[in-house]
């Protein structure tokens, strides 16, 4: 099973916790990754709302190095994964938007004819590589931890675009699960992490993650568990950065990091040492 | 409206009054598609918005930020008062989680009306948040939004992405033919 590897901007920038567990993880259960050469930012962030034809271009433009490369996308984020089934489908809508975007294509000798599709890791994860193989590999089952999962919005809105997951998302559940923990509901599991406030608002970009992060801690759970770079930073990273509040001292894991401790991998190996939350608190439980 | 926590807080949006030299678009303009827009919402209001509320009772953002509030949006757009949404904070706190979208039980979507807004403001040279920049020209720059860093670890140290045996970025490939074919799809943009 051969990918056409797309990380996404934080993963390889900054977040390096996700990608180390990602390739460390998903080699051990035969995925192969490919680099794709001449990749570039999906364009989501920086010019959907400044120029929608710019991004549409950039999400293409990735696309087609992937079509050339005769393979299927696996992304690692939420956002990417969003970006390219969105620009997919407008594409698909819009043949004069379709022709703006082929002619800009043209000038690095790229074409794009939507003959591949994106993954998310949770859906290779849970629908290929299949939850029963995921618990094969565990050596080190992770009982006893009682743990919140956070699928994240774009794992699973709009609907109507086929996302990795269903409008009541279970998967990540099944694969935390599946590693001998146990998953528990808590108020506004389905809520944003609020990591789209991170860039324009930077006074109150944190409430929204706190709130999230405060019901994880008053439901009891040991820590929680998420599947996209920008939920990881919103809810590890940026969890005690505002000054003079209460420190929540929330753990916070990424799934890939998490199947890596149950599959004996070295701490190490999966960057614990980057996130920025009591994450020992799982490990050493 | 409290929350439970009794914090809600107001926006702070650090804005930057874009140096437009050129707006993409002029006042009649902004004008026009304002009057579009508010006739759009409002006939959508009058025969389908019941304004139930239920887009903001689902929304993560509302409950937290005083002055943020998908119902009150988009009757703000039915009554025509773009220009104030376009000069205010409100559709920059937006995180396009698409809860409004989904809950919504007559499909109309704040969400989607906020993008276009945002994307008004941003043409018409009204601001927007300053942070932004760095990625529209991070992405001209060096592809990405970012530019790999060096980070620390918990216990302080800090480290690159060699010292973790990665392989530098794999880039857009050639990075000057990329910008101009970048900033050659931006002003094709506007132009349209």
């Amino acid at each position: 099973m051969k990918y056409a590897f797309y990380p996404g901007c934080l993963a390889q920038t900054e977040q390096f916790g996700c990608l180390l567990s990602a390739k460390e993880t998903l080699g051990r259960l035969g995925l192969e990754l490919e680099t794709m050469d001449g990749s570039s930012c999906c364009g989501y962030r920086s010019y959907r709302f400044s120029s929608p034809i710019t991004w549409h271009f950039l999400a293409a433009r990735n696309m087609a190095l992937a079509e050339r490369m005769g393979l299927d996308i696996l992304t690692l984020c939420n956002e990417c994964n969003l970006s390219f089934k969105q620009v997919k489908d407008a594409l698909s809508k819009d043949p004069q938007l379709k022709r703006n975007v082929d002619e800009a294509l043209r000038v690095e000798g790229l074409e794009y004819n939507a003959r591949n599709e994106t993954y998310h890791v949770v859906e290779v994860l849970h629908d290929e590589i299949g939850v029963k193989r995921v618990s094969d590999s565990v050596e080190n089952p992770l009982e006893g931890l009682r743990l919140a999962t956070h699928p994240g919005c774009h794992l699973f809105r709009p609907k109507e675009l086929g996302m990795p997951d269903e409008a009541e998302p279970h998967k990540l559940d099944a694969l935390v699960e599946a590693l001998g923990a146990e998953t528990v509901d808590y108020p506004g599991k389905l809520d944003c992490c609020g990591s789209s406030m991170y860039t324009p608002d930077e006074g109150s970009k944190l409430k929204v993650a706190r709130r999230k992060l405060r019901s994880v801690r008053e439901s009891g759970l040991d820590g929680v568990v998420t599947v996209c770079p920008h939920c990881f930073r919103m809810l590890d990273t940026a969890q005690d950065e505002s000054p003079g509040r209460e420190r929540l001292r929330v753990p916070v894991i990424h799934y890939t990091q998490l199947l890596g401790l149950a599959m004996g991998v070295s701490t190490t190996r999966l960057g614990l040492q980057f996130n920025v939350s009591p994450v020992e608190q799982i490990y050493r439980l | 409206m409290r929350t439970q926590a009794g914090e809600l807080v107001s926006l702070q949006v650090r804005r930057k009054r874009v140096k437009c030299l050129s707006p993409e678009i002029n006042e009649t303009e902004v004008r026009f598609i304002s009057r579009m827009l508010t006739r759009l919402v409002g006939e959508m209001n009058a025969t389908v918005c019941e304004q139930c509320g239920k887009c903001s009772s689902a929304c993560p953002v509302s409950k937290m930020i005083e002055g943020f509030n998908p119902r009150r949006l988009i009757a703000k757009v039915s009554l025509g008062k773009i220009d104030e949404l376009l000069r205010g904070d409100a559709i920059w706190t937006c995180t396009a989680c698409l809860k409004c979208r989904e809950r919504c039980p007559e499909d109309v979507s704040p969400y989607d009306v906020i993008l276009i807004l945002r994307n008004l403001a941003y043409r018409a040279g009204y601001g927007y948040p300053a942070g932004y920049d760095d990625f529209i020209e991070g992405v001209i720059g060096r592809g990405f939004i970012s530019e790999p860093q060096a980070v620390r670890t918990r216990d302080g140290w800090k480290v690159s992405r060699g010292d973790l045996g990665l392989p530098e970025v794999s880039g857009p490939g050639d990075m000057a033919q990329f910008s101009a074919v970048v900033k050659g799809i931006i002003k094709a943009g506007r132009q349209g």
